[in-house]
């Protein structure tokens, strides 16, 4: 089409009528839904960041986390894991069933899920247990267990060394407060009081899961539901 | 193919993997990798959500809604404020995809290649838009 000079709107909505025109929206309607688009874009940021910043953050799943509990604290069942950081069992249960736990039920209030040290592997278990209690003090226990189980390696080779701890926590984003706790070992003493108190409940495996008290024979998500769903009803 | 077509193109796109991005979020699945790490770390970050809507429900929704504009912009004769309308949404889609890349790179350290290229298909769209507008304007 032949290049015209521009017209009064008027002008060209009576021409639209009559004719195929390629009209297109003047400067000020862009430049008002540009401010407008400015406006919504900081102002869903700035909900956001209020949100993280005046209550613990949620997971993945949108849930409340405090520590390393996560969930609601008055919800009808609670579940307490007994779990070593460097377990390929453990790993397996937290990257395959434990985020459908956190959707179906956590997310939804039904369960509150408390995590337990049995670090009985090695001593990258306890220093990976110190490690998650210190990403607690910034709320970030969970972000940083689920980093550790992404990441695990083999059994005390090293992947969980402090220095390696730090790097990974560094990845997402602890900072020198993290090193800083980690380097006291000030919950070296809360990780092995958690390992005995689990060996004094009887726990010779991991994961063991205990709902409501009762200790889990099927730790799979069918287990599970078929635990839970009773208590909930 | 031409300019409207490519938005659609680009936005569906994008549609897409937001779209896989809402089903690895509520059905608790891993998102599978392709050959960068990070995807859990981002997934488990706290910036997932903004309130209780998970941030791969906006981009669906945001995207969705560019992409059935740029489709309706294919027919003959489409209404301007559709225009204006597809500058304004990929406007601001832009903006917080940019927002958001910022937080993968210098806050959770962790780079999600299906956000990347939700991303890449976010700016893309807006890009191709402004290029529309710049056509009717100078033609």
């Amino acid at each position: 089409m032949a290049r015209r000079p521009r017209q009064p709107r008027a002008t060209r909505s009576a021409r639209a009528s009559r004719a195929p025109v390629r009209a297109g929206p003047n400067r000020r309607q862009l430049t008002i839904v540009a401010a407008f688009a400015v406006i919504a874009v900081v102002a869903v940021i700035f909900i956001a960041n209020s949100q993280n910043a005046a209550s613990p953050p949620p997971t993945a799943s949108g849930i409340r986390v405090s520590a390393n509990v996560m969930g609601q604290s008055n919800a009808p069942v609670t579940i307490e894991e007994w779990a070593d950081l460097q377990c390929p069992a453990c790993r397996q249960f937290a990257v395959g069933t434990e985020p459908q736990l956190r959707t179906a039920y956590i997310a939804t209030g039904k369960v509150r899920f408390v995590f337990h040290h049995l670090a009985f592997i090695g001593q990258e278990s306890i220093w990976a247990g110190e490690a998650v209690e210190c990403a607690g003090e910034q709320n970030r226990f969970w972000d940083l267990h689920d980093r550790l189980y992404a990441v695990q390696g083999g059994e005390n080779s090293g992947t969980f060394s402090k220095a390696n701890l730090e790097k990974i926590a560094g990845d997402i984003g602890l900072g020198a407060g993290f090193n800083a706790c980690l380097e006291s070992d000030r919950y070296l003493q809360r990780v092995t009081d958690d390992t005995k108190a689990g060996q004094a409940k009887g726990v010779n495996a991991t994961p063991t899961l205990f709902v409501n008290g009762r200790k889990l024979a099927d730790v799979s998500i069918d287990g599970l539901r078929a635990a839970i769903d009773p208590l909930i009803k | 193919m031409s300019g409207r077509s490519a938005i659609v193109a680009v936005a569906a796109a994008g549609t897409a993997v937001s779209a896989y991005l809402t089903w690895v979020h509520y059905s608790g699945a891993l998102a599978l990798c392709v050959g960068v790490g990070g995807c859990e770390t981002v997934q488990a970050s706290r910036y997932s959500m903004v309130g209780a809507v998970p941030v791969a429900v906006i981009g669906l929704v945001g995207l969705a809604t560019i992409a059935a504009l740029a489709a309706w912009r294919l027919r003959p004769d489409p209404p301007t404020w559709t225009l204006t309308a597809l500058f304004g949404l990929s406007l601001a889609a832009s903006l917080y995809v940019g927002y958001l890349t910022y937080l993968e790179l210098f806050v959770i350290r962790a780079i999600c290649p299906w956000c990347a290229s939700v991303a890449i298909a976010t700016i893309l769209a807006f890009v191709l838009t402004v290029r529309e507008l710049r056509a009717i304007d100078g033609g």
